[in-house]
């Protein structure tokens, strides 16, 4: 009985601690990153659902038929913030949510990168690719896409 | 097999471990991916539960795999996953392939997959092979039943799948699967009936066409996601009597059948940063059905009607450390909760007839593709006890740890 008792107040301290902890983290502002694309895409606003579906692995083709790659970031302020205010996953959500389509083989790994410029030219020499990168961090061999 | 999967996941994990990003590898355009799983689990002495000698202390419980995937075209794709696991008597490290389909995607509403694939039930049930893709060693055990781990997981078949957004009502995605079952006589699963008919020794086994389907509502409320799940199919087969158990102590031969099992699990699940909410209720209605070769023992036949829910909810405190709870109750006669018609079942007490399982993990990320957990368990009532039920106690607990690397 004792453990009983020791096991559902740890219970509820997990419960207590996720409470507690809510108000930690700071809403993460669309202006912490920028979504940046290939210039062949032919969007230049996407909606916020959109770009949910699309990071999630649920759309896959853009308006005009061409397959979508997506490409993200492993770390950093701008990698948590689009997941947050975006897709609505923390970064070992986003993380585990993509290891349960690889592990189940429904969808390939995304393209990761530990930094902006790689992720800026790889996203420039790939038809159809999008990603983001921290506000500031996009080059001219890239198009931004704004959230409608 | 299990030493050439074996030593393939090791090198597998030993490429991964030395490349740049240690997640991931890729020989001519085929992802490889892996894990390799290794705990250890102590239970009350007498409840054997649910590694067979875990009374004693055990390390026989392990899990591996391997996957290979390859993207043909951008709508087409192959994958295979290789699997095996050990929980004392049951599993016993045999090499199965976990899963292997192609998957080709018309549209984002409408793609097909055919060959062995999971069955989404809930929130778990595809991927619970791998213990790095959640917080709990233990899934709650009446949705996630481990004896069931090598049979009524997958469907070899066909299905189709998609992606429906609703614009202001949020994303709808479902799945629905038609196959069979590819329940093998020699598992844990076959043991668990045997064992609920009292006396038998699965020799034979297999299933009628079987379909699964999945709904999920990813509803406009950010976070919140609804699912609603099921699996339809009838499993029969031969068996051997145990005369030592068989109530005239007669032996022979006899057939089985676990007849329209008709499995529902409804989820709700709530993600707010990094606290995330759960809850899951299951149905269970199928008949167990048994006829004797020897002309003596009476034709066994018991409808059975359980249900099962359960409380969940995970906090993540920062990149290394989480802890997660569960509550979990299961009836083994839902319209009986309190065990009353434990006899009508041939168990022993009130207390075969139900599972409250309190449980609280500590979940460890010390370094980038490992996860070390730490769980226990306070249990009240023994029904999901398949081995020996009759000595095991009401009251009993589980501690178990698990390190898991997967790239």
């Amino acid at each position: 009985m004792m453990i009983n008792r020791v096991l559902l107040n740890c219970f509820t301290a997990t419960l207590m601690a996720g409470a507690l902890m809510m108000g930690v983290p700071a809403p993460a502002a669309a202006a912490d990153f920028v979504i940046v694309a290939n210039k062949n895409v032919s969007a230049s606003s996407l909606s916020k659902a959109d770009l949910q579906a699309i990071f999630l692995g649920e759309k896959t083709r853009w308006d005009d038929g061409k397959p979508i790659k997506i490409v993200i970031l492993d770390e950093g302020a701008a990698h948590k913030a689009f997941l947050q205010s975006v897709v609505g996953k923390t970064p070992s959500q986003f993380d585990s949510y993509w290891k349960k389509l690889i592990f189940t083989g429904k969808a390939a790994a995304p393209k990761a990168f530990d930094e902006a410029g790689k992720l800026v030219d790889f996203v420039a020499s790939q038809s159809g690719s999008v990603g983001y990168v921290a506000a500031g961090q996009a080059v001219g061999s890239v198009k931004t896409i704004s959230i409608k | 097999m299990k030493k050439l999967l074996l030593a393939a996941v090791i090198c597998a994990v030993g490429v991964a471990a030395f490349s740049t990003t240690a997640s991931a590898i890729e020989i001519w355009g085929v992802d490889i991916h892996g894990f390799l799983s290794q705990g250890y689990i102590k239970s009350s002495s007498q409840n054997n539960f649910p590694v067979s000698n875990s009374g004693r202390g055990s390390f026989d419980f392990n899990d591996f795999g391997i996957n290979f995937t390859k993207e043909i075209t951008p709508d087409l794709h192959v994958g295979l996953q290789l699997s095996a696991f050990n929980r004392g008597n049951y599993g016993r490290d045999k090499v199965t392939i976990d899963w292997g389909y192609g998957d080709y995607r018309f549209k984002d509403w409408l793609g097909f997959r055919a060959g062995k694939v999971k069955i989404p039930l809930g929130l778990y049930n595809e991927a619970r092979d791998n213990d790095a893709l959640r917080t709990f060693i233990f899934l709650p055990q009446q949705a996630y039943f481990d004896y069931e781990r090598d049979s009524l997981v997958a469907i070899m078949g066909g299905g189709i799948y998609g992606s429906i957004p609703m614009g202001n009502a949020g994303t709808l995605n479902y799945q629905a699967e038609i196959g069979v079952v590819p329940a093998v006589s020699d598992g844990g699963f076959a043991k668990e009936i045997g064992g609920m008919i009292g006396d038998l020794n699965m020799t034979d086994i297999s299933s009628t066409t079987s379909i699964a389907h999945s709904l999920e509502w990813r509803t406009p409320v950010s976070g919140l996601r609804a699912l609603a799940t099921g699996l339809h199919t009838t499993l029969s087969g031969t068996a051997t009597v145990d005369p030592n158990l068989n109530a005239d102590g007669l032996g022979g031969t006899a057939t089985w059948k676990y007849d329209s099992l008709h499995r529902y699990i409804f989820s709700l699940e709530y993600t707010l940063n990094d606290l995330v909410l759960s809850g899951e209720y299951e149905l269970d209605d199928y008949t167990l059905m048994s006829t004797y070769s020897n002309g003596v023992t009476k034709e066994f036949n018991s409808k059975q009607a359980t249900d099962s829910w359960c409380v969940m909810a995970t906090y993540r405190f920062n990149d290394w450390f989480e802890m997660g709870s569960f509550y979990h109750e299961v009836y083994a006669d839902r319209h009986h909760r309190d065990g009353s018609t434990y006899a009508d079942f041939a168990l022993y007490y009130p207390y075969n007839m139900w599972w409250k399982d309190t449980a609280l993990t500590l979940r460890f990320d010390p370094i980038p593709n490992v996860v070390l957990k730490v769980e226990g368990h306070y249990i009240n009532g023994n029904y999901e006890v398949i081995e020996n039920i009759g000595n095991a106690k009401k009251e009993s607990y589980i501690f178990a740890t698990k390190v898991t690397y997967s790239f």
